[in-house]
């Protein structure tokens, strides 16, 4: 029995006409996939086994997809592939404000969780610029970060527990609703950033916070982008942690001035954009002292209204970004780094060098709070030429990040477009053998290399 | 869209973000080919002839034009309107959707109800000399007429309701089977929410000019299917009409004509007239002790500007808002009511519960076809009602 006889047999809900397969062969990367033989639309996670079961036997390609918004490429369908959408998997399951968590199917958007959270007065804190769409089970196959970051950490600090289907069908279930765990290799860490190559999670048990409702949002203005590192670095160094702390170069300090109608003081040309939670009463002046002793060219506390507009203004930056191509098949690729706070002055002086170097439109804007460089690189897709200067440029932007005891992937995964700077890291890291072992923990879980293959790692 | 449609629809970086609003995506069980992304995808084929007219078809087709999508688009892009478009140059073209075309051509009407539309007017008083047209399209007029379509297909099934489409053309409303369908109890509650709108109209001072028999539909539905040539020939024709009656201002009652009249016409035809949307001209606050909840219309909230006027009428009431509300408001689903009347249920379905959840007193809508969509209890009132009796 074929795939398609046996999904119909099951009663398993597919598509497989050119025009039902087509929605699903790209992702926000810059690239294409190819026709999947069938996309399949389970509702629970018996049905992914049994696909998974069958792909298992027949040796057919699988690969997961949740809000395909990843920008890596690692959601795009791959010849001859099954594509499995996610998006029918939605329900909250579970809520338990006094156990802080929250158990979901892995389809569920990032912001339908947090609407739902915020009527019990609780946060999921992972919030990607891209949680209108992101799921849970994709969010957490890339360990996305985001704006709060910087307070909380990426997605990997609040997965208590994962529904799993291993790629010969079987179901397992790692951790769960406990907060604490000591009992064995963690299995559920081992998931999480895995991009869909060594299972598909089907739910998850979430940690949640209470909501953070007083909070200050300032916006401080620099010269140098060195002056804005040294305050960040200070701030946390004085034990103070900002609820966000974002940065961006002139480019899109203007798009953000013109959108606010707040003005950009004069020889400005970095702009930070801070949330300081007011917990004990004093902190604001804290923050305010070291932001003054930073060479500010200005500082401007925001009220109500115009944070509001700020926010919004910084999480569509990249939307901003991409009204400025001004070429056609132009598509901005985004560099994706981290470094320690305490080398982000130096990096970014070493980026800024970098970008005359190369002479190509850029933009830069980060979670600066937590030492996130990302590079908007405009680029024109269908020029060889203008694909490799870029590819070129990512390359030693990522170098940058090595040097400066970083990653050349801080929360965008590594896809197919990383997978020579995921290489280049760990050999500049003098640890190779990193790949061999993630290579061997593919070979347990997915012996016959049917899970994404080719996202990640060649094998 | 000022640029071509080839390098409007490149400017999409896929982001999916628009599936994420899309109502028809889940209302479709999450089959891609009914979501925005999937889309701007097959237009994307298309463009490059990869696929053919036929297989996109009802992708384009079933898209309710309530611009979600455009909303939320990084690249600001709308997949309703590169639908519209494509639908505009496919020439394949939906049976039923060509009867309800040659009917608008014919009767300017699309389901030739003749009579049906003028009885909530009887023994009201109109003035010939009003600088306001009183325009209501027919479009609360119809809606039980739809709702007949529906029930038919219902019975019929999707086949024998295309193959006998041509026959019902023919016959038009009142003589064909259709009949049978409308139900009584409708007509009259849609005739009397446009007895309220005159009434509140007339207690805020507004004497109305009214065509009666005579008024025309607007030619909306023709853009919704497709038909770009007859739309283009109907809106000219609309116009003279409009010309040789020496109308200047004309007041619309429902939002789908007012944003046609207001702003999409402009693209076909130069449209000298003035156009109002009614609540504009009431002067009248609603009093009432409870809460309500909002249905805004996509129409009036995402097309051309953000319609709120209804907020300084209810500005002494207490709205609880529900889950999607101003310029995220969720469609009722009511525009693929003809087509795709599955997806229509379940949409509206979807939107009823976020409306109900609030536990408003009341759930106010403003449109006719946002009203027989949503109205699944009695909590469920037209604006016009509500200011009527509050
Ligand atoms: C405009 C924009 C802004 C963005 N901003 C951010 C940001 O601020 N921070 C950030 O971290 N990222 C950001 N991203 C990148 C992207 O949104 C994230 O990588 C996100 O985590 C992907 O989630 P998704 O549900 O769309 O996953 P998909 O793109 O569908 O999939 C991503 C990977 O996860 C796998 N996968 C998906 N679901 C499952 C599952 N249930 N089980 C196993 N594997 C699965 C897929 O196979 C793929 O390898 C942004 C993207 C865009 C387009
Ligand atoms: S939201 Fe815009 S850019 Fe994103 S997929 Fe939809 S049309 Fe494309
Ligand atoms: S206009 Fe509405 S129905 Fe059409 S694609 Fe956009 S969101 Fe979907």
């Amino acid at each position: 029995m074929d795939l398609l006889q046996y999904l119909t047999v099951k009663n398993i809900d597919f598509l497989s006409k050119r025009e039902d397969v087509i929605p699903y062969i790209r992702d926000a990367s810059y690239f294409t996939g190819e026709l999947p033989i069938a996309v399949v639309l389970p509702k629970n996670e018996n049905e992914i086994s049994e696909i998974l079961t069958k792909c298992y036997e027949e040796n057919i390609k699988v690969v997961a997809r949740g809000g395909g918004t990843s920008l890596t490429g690692s959601s795009i369908s791959l010849k001859g592939s099954v594509v499995i959408s996610m998006l029918r998997l939605n329900r909250i399951l579970e809520f338990s404000g006094g156990d802080r968590y929250v158990h979901v199917q892995a389809g569920v958007r990032i912001d339908d969780l947090n609407s739902y959270l915020q009527s019990k007065g609780f946060l999921y804190p992972p919030d990607p610029a891209s949680s209108l769409a992101s799921t849970v089970g994709g969010t957490i196959s890339t360990n996305a970060g985001g704006l709060r970051g910087t307070y909380y950490g990426s997605t990997k600090e609040w997965i208590l527990g994962l529904g799993i289907v291993l790629a010969d069908g079987r179901i397992i279930r790692t951790g769960g609703k406990i907060l604490k765990r000591s009992a064995g290799y963690d299995l559920t860490s081992l998931f999480v950033g895995a991009e869909g190559t060594l299972g598909i999670i089907f739910d998850a048990y979430l940690k949640i916070v209470p909501r953070i409702e007083n909070f200050t949002r300032i916006m401080v203005f620099f010269r140098k982008a060195e002056d804005m590192g040294k305050a960040i670095y200070q701030i946390k160094e004085r034990g103070l942690n900002p609820l966000s702390a974002e940065f961006t170069d002139k480019i899109s300090m203007n798009i953000i001035s013109r959108i606010s109608g707040i003005p950009v003081p004069d020889g400005s040309e970095v702009l930070l954009i801070i949330d300081i939670p007011i917990l004990s009463g004093n902190e604001y002046e804290k923050f305010i002292q070291i932001i003054k002793n930073s060479n500010p060219t200005g500082i401007k506390s925001l009220n109500a209204e115009e944070s509001e507009v700020v926010y919004k203004a910084r999480k569509g930056l990249y939307s901003s970004l991409l009204n400025e191509r001004e070429r056609e098949g132009e598509y901005i690729i985004i560099g994706d780094v981290v470094v320690p706070s305490s080398e982000v002055p130096e990096a970014l002086n070493e980026t800024r060098d970098l970008i005359e170097k190369f002479g190509l439109k850029i933009s830069l804007f980060g979670h600066i709070g937590d030492g996130n460089i990302h590079a908007n690189v405009f680029t024109n897709i269908n020029s060889n030429e203008e694909m490799k200067k870029a590819e070129k440029f990512l390359e030693e932007f990522g170098d940058i990040a090595l040097r400066h005891n970083g990653s050349v992937s801080a929360e965008h995964g590594i896809g197919f477009e990383k997978k020579e700077l995921l290489i280049r890291e760990f050999i500049y890291k003098k640890s190779i053998v990193n790949m061999e072992i993630m290579k061997s923990i593919k070979k347990i879980l997915d012996p016959k290399n049917i899970l994404n293959p080719g996202k990640v790692f060649d094998l | 869209m000022n640029e071509s449609l080839d390098i409007y629809v490149s400017r999409c970086i896929n982001c999916g973000f628009c599936d994420a609003v899309c109502p028809t995506l889940e209302a479709a069980d999450f089959r891609g080919y009914f979501g925005a992304r999937g889309r701007v995808n097959l237009a994307k084929e298309l463009i490059k002839n990869d696929i053919g007219e036929e297989e996109v078809l009802d992708s384009f087709n079933s898209c309710l034009h309530c611009n979600a999508c455009l909303y939320v688009c990084p690249a600001g892009i709308s997949a309703g309107e590169i639908s519209e478009k494509l639908k505009l140059r496919s020439s394949k073209k939906d049976p039923l959707a060509k009867f309800i075309a040659e009917n608008i051509m014919k009767y300017k009407d699309p389901l030739n109800i003749g009579k049906g539309s003028t009885l909530w007017s009887k023994g009201l008083k109109f003035n010939e000399q009003s600088e306001y047209l009183f325009y209501t399209a027919r479009m609360y007029q119809l809606m039980p007429y739809n709702s007949a379509v529906a029930k038919m297909r219902e019975k019929l099934g999707e086949g024998l309701l295309k193959k006998f489409s041509p026959t019902f053309s023919k016959l038009g409303f009142k003589g064909s089977l259709l009949k049978i369908f409308l139900e009584r109890e409708k007509v009259e509650e849609f005739n009397n929410i446009l007895l309220n709108i005159y009434k509140v109209l007339a207690e805020s001072g507004v004497e109305l000019r009214y065509l009666g028999e005579e008024e025309p539909y607007s030619g909306a539905m023709l853009l919704e299917f497709g038909f770009e040539k007859e739309f283009t020939s109907y809106a000219n024709w609309l116009v003279n009409f409009f010309k040789s009656k020496n109308i200047k201002k004309i007041v619309t009652i429902d939002p789908h004509t007012y944003t046609l009249l207001k702003y999409q016409i402009k693209d076909y035809v130069n449209f000298p007239f003035e156009v109002i949307f009614y609540l504009d001209l009431v002067n009248k606050k609603a009093n009432f002790s409870g809460t309500v909840t909002i249905h805004q219309a996509c129409h009036l909230e995402r097309y051309g500007e953000k319609y709120r006027k209804y907020y300084d009428i209810l500005s002494d009431v207490r709205i609880i808002n529900p889950i999607h509300f101003n310029e995220r408001t969720f469609c009722c689903g009511g525009p693929d009511e003809v087509l795709f009347p599955n997806l229509t249920n379940k949409i509206s379905e979807k939107r009823f519960i976020e409306l109900k959840s609030t536990e408003a007193d009341y759930i106010i809508t403003m449109c006719p076809i946002c009203y027989i969509n949503l109205k699944k209890d009695e909590k469920v009132i037209d604006i016009s009602q509500f200011i009527a009796k509050f």
